[in-house]
């Protein structure tokens, strides 16, 4: 399913969450990511989509059906729409056991012809068999997480929001959680739009970036092209390390070489410190007003040492 | 009209359609019984006068009542003070702690009707009295109990869980780190218990006390028992005595509820002045480890002794007179043996009709203002959690003024009330007036415990109902409701129990010739077999300690079984 907004805005009181933008899409069959600094408006998009909150103005497609419009009053409550959603506290319910948590979203719409078979095929989707009778405080988190995508997929969406799904996990888990959704969303290759301000959750998951900025998308893209050619200097900035030459040129870290390239510029500078990373030795480099980061294979022996930067690398942001 | 705006209008008239009839049984319920008070004070004759009013304050009889009052309610305050410091320091910040079941134990004088417990008192130190039976040699010494202190003591003793209640949450919520850190850079004990947690908990402490210091001046059971022995009049005594014993004076009675309304009203001003002031936000995520002192040899040894000697003059005392006395054949013999009996309680059920009466008509009021207040209170609650801003206000005052004034000033103005609207509405002079009285009086406990389990439903447990395809009623019946069920079913619990033996309203309103459980008790103390009122004071202390275990059981643990 294919999600439209149209010259979508939201302002609460004075202050505007959401600036009004020509069109902003959500492809059909795709992960969408919207990436952004907490307060920047991304889950207030994702709730917008889903009814839960109301945009001031402007309209909401999902493929060629209207579902909000405030010019024409239409504004299809949170039950109507019928997406899934997995919330960053998962939001189980308390006092209901799994199998009714699961059940929940097909027994309100009356949907109950094979109940019991929906319901075991989500909760084996999601590896949960034999789970069906415990209560939401008797899983870990893992589990929950896996209780709340499983009553998203039980209803057959044609499209899932995860409002920051892995947030309320350990590192460990959210790794392996991560990898785990990222197989079952591909799975059913259903339309997915994942909020998080989790860079490598981003690039990890998403077939598209939305980067957004108070309010703003500030680029959408793939996430080689986010990274590569970031196109504001705040997405260079939140997304992946960055090196500065004054306030408008930079490059990535990966780009800077140790040794002399023909034809690129070169730097002295000090080695300020040296962090060894597993597979590689990331160097905190300074001089004058600069500070760089760089990538070397071994420690370096020299406290003072030259690197090198080639003009093709450098992106300029200052404007033309 | 364009569709929106239908929807907003019936969504308006949805919301407004609830909160109406709500509305309308809070300002019959609460507003014109106190407008009715101070009406009855100042106009008299149909014309503005208050020169009623001036009367009543100016009496030299009131003076003293007066003066009574606010001295009884400053020394409570400072003795459950007292009493509750310690006990509260030990139980959070020393290995005491750990001693659960202490807590239940020092729930025990609240739960004690005062009226109950002070009888006991005096069973226990009159003339002749248990303690002068045990002890001959003591003389007349325990007579002196029969004093203004006698009555700050019992009241201090049935208050101070309040205060310690209070204190407790206080300290909990100061984390380890900030005393650890006052220790750290130097703070010794009483430094820091001057400069860091004094200072912290100070704003809950002025609730606390505020809260003490209402209850002591609305209190009627110790007044009424101990009080009127000593000649000890106060506030709610002479208003009792005003609307009661003929000549019935209402005009009397409506002007001295007015001056207790309005020393009430004072009270909260300068409280809330100090809390405003006095209260930090202590949440500190994982910061609220508590941090323990470990008492050794002496010191524990002291701590104990406080506790045991505390609870022996806090329940022992009251609860062994009551008991004993229930179970004395002849008064006149004492405590000997051969005297005992369990007679007084067979009679109770087997040939006293008037007693059996009471405890069934104690159920039934019990029952039906519990349940009735349940269903008012979780509509109340509702409002409050969904409305916004200025009507959220109104109703929070609404639903728990009730709980900030003396009960038996809404009493005076519900029995003003309805019996001036006797001839519309027939309900004064029946068992049903009982019931409206003690929905009015116990309204807030419903209200408070609905409102709290409210506020621990996250917001996105309902965002998920609706996602998921759930309508609003689906969602408040397999969602909200059963999360609600908990706070609702203890709401109901406690109401039950406090309806089944109030005393005030149900002396000052009952129909004639109908006794309740503690109107019964009162006579036989006062003018009847005294063992026999100790024996319906057993019973009804059983039941409700009864009904509270068993429900705790059974039926919370039913609901705990279905969530965490």
């Amino acid at each position: 399913m294919k999600i439209t907004l149209r010259n979508v805005q939201k302002t609460f009181g004075s202050t505007v969450v959401i600036e009004q933008a020509d069109e902003i899409k959500f492809e059909s069959g795709k992960v969408t990511t919207l990436l952004g600094p907490s307060g920047c408006g991304k889950t207030t998009l994702l709730r917008m989509i889903s009814g839960l909150e109301t945009p001031d103005s402007g309209e909401v497609w999902f493929d060629d059906e209207c579902v909000f419009s405030a010019n024409r009053h239409i504004n299809l409550s949170p039950d109507q729409r019928g997406l899934g959603f997995v919330f960053q506290d998962f939001a189980l319910w308390p006092h209901m056991n799994v199998y009714e948590n699961v059940a929940f979203g097909l027994r309100a719409r009356k949907q109950t012809t094979n109940l019991k078979q929906r319901i075991a095929n989500a909760l084996h989707a999601v590896r949960l068999e034999g789970f069906e009778e415990r209560y939401p405080h008797q899983l870990s988190g893992g589990q929950q997480q896996r209780v709340a995508f499983a009553r998203a997929i039980v209803i057959e969406p044609k499209c899932i929001l995860f409002d920051e799904p892995l947030s309320a996990l350990d590192a460990i888990l959210r790794n392996e959680m991560r990898t785990e959704l990222k197989i079952l969303v591909n799975q059913l290759e259903i339309t997915a739009v994942f909020v998080t301000h989790d860079q490598v959750e981003a690039m990890s998951m998403s077939d598209t970036i939305m980067v957004m900025n108070k309010g703003k998308i500030e680029q959408e893209d793939s996430p080689e092209r986010i990274y590569h050619n970031p196109a504001s200097s705040f997405v260079a900035h939140f997304v992946g390390r960055s090196n500065w030459i004054g306030n408008d040129k930079m490059f990535r870290p990966e780009s800077l070489a140790l040794t002399h390239i023909e034809g690129a510029a070169e730097y002295r500078m000090l080695v300020q410190s040296v962090q060894f990373l597993g597979n590689v030795y990331e160097l905190c480099l300074e001089s004058d007003e600069k500070r760089w980061f760089a990538l070397s294979a071994q420690r370096p022996s020299e406290k003072e040492i030259c690197v090198y930067v080639k003009d093709a690398n450098i992106l300029n942001f200052s404007v033309q | 009209m364009s569709l929106l705006r239908v929807y907003s209008l019936s969504k308006k008239f949805r919301t407004y359609g609830a909160m109406l009839p709500i509305c309308l049984v809070l300002l019959v319920f609460v507003i014109i019984p106190l407008i009715v008070i101070f009406t009855r004070a100042i106009i008299i004759d149909g014309s503005l006068d208050f020169s009623l009013l001036i009367k009543t304050v100016t009496d030299a009889n009131n003076i003293k009542t007066i003066t009574n009052t606010l001295l009884l309610g400053v020394a409570v305050v400072i003795c459950s003070t007292l009493l509750a410091m310690p006990l509260a320091f030990l139980t959070v910040r020393t290995q005491i702690a750990n001693k659960k079941w202490l807590d239940i134990i020092l729930m025990i004088p609240f739960m004690t009707p005062p009226y109950i417990a002070s009888m006991g008192w005096i069973l226990f130190t009159q003339r002749r009295g248990l303690f002068q039976q045990m002890l001959p040699a003591t003389g007349e010494i325990s007579e002196k109990f029969f004093s203004f202190w006698g009555i700050v003591l019992i009241m201090s003793l049935h208050l101070f869980p309040f205060i310690l209640a209070i204190m407790k949450n206080a300290l909990l919520n100061i984390g380890a780190s900030l005393e650890e850190s006052a220790s750290v850079f130097g703070g010794k004990f009483f430094y820091r218990l001057r400069r860091v947690t004094l200072p912290l908990i100070g704003g809950n402490y002025a609730l606390g006390a505020l809260l003490v210091f209402i209850r002591a001046i609305s209190e009627y059971g110790t007044p009424a028992t101990l009080g009127k022995r000593i000649g000890f009049s106060v506030f709610v005594t002479e208003i009792h005595h005003n609307a009661t014993i003929s000549p019935i004076n209402f005009g009397a009675a409506a002007s001295l509820s007015s001056i207790l309304i309005l020393i009430c009203m004072m009270v909260w001003f300068v409280q809330n002045h100090v809390t405003a002031k006095s209260t930090y936000t202590l949440v500190g995520g994982k910061g609220t480890r508590p941090l323990y002192v470990k008492l050794k040899g002496s010191k524990t040894i002291a701590a104990w002794i406080y506790i045991v000697v505390l609870l022996v003059i806090a329940v022992g005392i009251p609860y062994f007179a009551v008991a004993i006395t229930s179970l004395i054949r002849l008064r006149g013999f004492g405590m000997m043996s051969g005297n005992y009996t369990t007679d007084h309680y067979i009679n109770l059920f087997v040939d006293n009709p008037r007693a059996s009466q009471a405890f069934r008509n104690s159920i039934f009021l019990a029952f039906f203002a519990a349940t009735i207040s349940a269903m008012l209170g979780t509509a109340v609650a509702t409002i409050i959690h969904h409305t916004k801003s200025r009507s959220r206000k109104i109703f929070h005052v609404l639903g728990l003024m009730p709980d900030m004034l003396p009960n038996i000033v809404l009493v005076i103005g519900i029995m003003i009330f309805w019996n001036s609207i006797f001839h519309l509405v027939p309900l004064y002079n029946s068992i049903w007036i009982m019931v409206l009285a003690f929905v009015t009086l116990f309204l807030p406990i419903t209200v408070q415990y609905v409102v709290s389990s409210y506020s621990q439903i996250g917001e996105s447990l309902i965002w998920a109902g609706k996602v998921f395809g759930g309508q609003p009623a689906y969602i408040f019946r397999r969602i909200t409701l059963p999360l609600l069920l908990r706070g609702i079913f203890v709401g109901w619990m406690m109401t039950f129990i406090i309806s089944f033996r109030e005393l005030v309203a149900a002396s000052i309103i009952s129909p004639p010739n109908t006794l309740v459980v503690s109107t019964f008790i009162m006579r036989e103390f006062e003018q009847g077999s005294v063992s026999a009122g100790m024996a319906m004071a057993v019973v009804s202390v059983v039941f409700t300690t009864g009904s509270l275990v068993f429900i705790n059981w059974f039926l919370l643990r039913g609901i705990d079984g279905m969530k965490s």
